[in-house]
């Protein structure tokens, strides 16, 4: 009798939890591996980058927060600081064409020439596939990986999640923190954070 | 017969000055500062529960009214956005404590789901009057800061004063904003009744969370009061049990360690609305 009711309740917890599925951007774990088309056509896949540090940085530029980023040259710093120390850019963008965000080759190119961004490379993701792939939330988000293939970094770019620029200058980046301490062989002291900022602009569900 | 140059332009020169001195003068006559501010997509306001000061408790409010189909924050606001935010600047000798969060709902964002409000909603704020009430006009400020969305986002500030005591034209109206800063503080969340029990399982990926009411609940949704413990976006799996309910709770992809406790508010259909906390077990 005591089996059956053990049996019942694990039955009864798998049934309830069941549905759920672990995620696929976990930090520790291999980081989810994706395809996708830059603004010159050219596909890229993470395999391509092993033996790399990559950055993905997800990006809408009609986003209050991306402009306090973008407008203060903060995000533009941090992209030609850590390129220029090997480091892999990509800068991701999924909005749904019609949505906030979503811009065609041509003028994601523009965007980076006027905002003198220095990405590796924009991933045009309009399907929202990557995004969902690594369940991006927010713009930004940022997530790096290693060398390895292992998702080292999920979360926010920074420790400050306002829309005011001033909060750039004092804020704690978490980016750098990350591949400074990485590269200095040593562990990642906040490997996940809240990602803030405004929600990726997918395309939305028909509306019952 | 024409004026020297030099004479032609300083005159000039001091008629502008003049000029933009009294319209400086007229633009900015000595007035009350204002009670309200009119931004994109919100109107902010600063509300009282009676129209002078005294000493002890009193209720302010900070009044949203939201255009239809955009939206405020709640103090997590879920998967993306940020709460208001408010700063004081107060006479000698009062306090306010920070703003008390109505229950939220549950809003959609193209798959994503924040928690906020929508249409108006009132931020009820306690203020602390120490002994010795001013005798000259009292004027409390708030600065705000905010972000207002819909598809897109706009975030907002405005400063915003009520003076007391209050003009003739704002008596009037303070009934009806001590009933709206009741009915908000209605909506607050209270502690849960100490019959209760709520407690957690933690699974592999999700946490069971069963809350014990005393009588069969249908219907109820959890808003996590920390962040990065529960996966806002995913749907809450509900089984209601003989005495209460149990929600299946998606873990969040930021969580690295289990909590030893599951905060949050529980919010039901007839508008009750309680804060629990959970042990949490593997």
């Amino acid at each position: 009798m005591r089996h059956a009711t053990i049996w019942a309740v694990a039955l009864a917890l798998v049934l309830v939890a069941g549905p759920f599925i672990g995620h696929a951007a976990i930090v520790g774990a291999p980081a989810p591996a994706f395809t996708g088309v830059d603004t010159k056509g050219k596909t890229h896949t993470l395999a391509e980058f092993r033996g790399k540090w990559v950055v993905l940085e997800w990006h809408n530029n009609g986003c209050p927060y991306v402009k306090k980023h973008y407008g203060s040259g903060n995000m533009q710093k941090l992209q030609r600081e850590w390129t220029r120390r090997g480091v892999v850019w990509l800068t991701v963008i999924s909005s749904a064409p019609g949505n906030q965000g979503y811009v065609t080759a041509a003028e994601a190119d523009a965007y980076v020439a006027q905002s003198k961004a220095a990405p590796t490379a924009i991933l045009l993701d309009p399907g929202g596939d990557i995004g969902r792939l690594y369940e991006a939330r927010t713009t930004p988000h940022m997530f790096v990986v290693n060398p390895q293939g292992l998702l080292i970094y999920n979360g926010a770019i920074d420790d400050r999640p306002s829309t005011n620029s001033a909060d750039v200058a004092t804020a704690s980046n978490y980016i750098s923190a990350a591949l400074a301490e990485v590269m200095a062989g040593k562990p990642v002291t906040t490997p996940t954070t809240r990602p803030y900022g405004c929600s990726v602009k997918y395309a939305r569900l028909p509306q019952d | 017969m024409a004026l020297p140059s030099r004479t032609r332009r300083w005159l000039y020169g001091g008629a502008l000055a003049t000029a933009a001195l009294l319209v400086s003068s007229i633009a900015e006559p000595q007035q009350a500062p204002s009670r309200s501010a009119g931004a994109p997509h919100v109107t902010v306001e600063l509300i009282a529960d009676r129209d002078h000061a005294r000493a002890g408790t009193q209720w302010l409010g900070l009044r949203f009214s939201v255009e239809p189909d955009w939206h405020i924050y709640w103090q997590n606001p879920g998967d993306s956005g940020g709460p208001p935010e408010v700063r004081w600047q107060l006479p000698s000798r009062m306090m306010t404590s920070p703003i008390e969060w109505p229950v939220p709902r549950r809003i959609d964002v193209g798959g994503l789901i924040n928690y906020g409000y929508r249409n108006t909603v009132v931020l009820p704020v306690r203020l602390v009057v120490g002994a010795g009430v001013p005798t000259s006009p009292a004027v409390l400020r708030a600065t705000l800061r905010w972000l207002v969305c819909r598809d897109i986002c706009v975030p907002g500030a405005a400063s915003i004063a009520l003076t007391w005591p209050l003009a003739d034209r704002d008596r009037d109206a303070v009934a009806s904003w001590s009933q709206a800063i009741s009915s908000a503080r209605a909506r607050v969340p209270r502690p849960a009744p100490p019959a209760w029990h709520a407690s957690a399982v933690a699974g592999r990926d999700a946490f069971t969370l069963d809350l014990i009411t005393g009588q069969r609940e249908e219907e109820v949704a959890f808003f996590p009061l920390e962040v990065n413990q529960v996966d806002d976006s995913a749907p809450q799996m509900l089984t209601p049990l003989a005495g209460g309910v149990r929600l299946g709770l998606r873990k969040s992809a930021q969580l690295t360690k289990d909590p030893s406790t599951l905060r949050g508010v529980v919010s039901f259909p007839d508008g009750r609305a309680f804060e629990i906390a959970a042990p949490v077990s593997r």
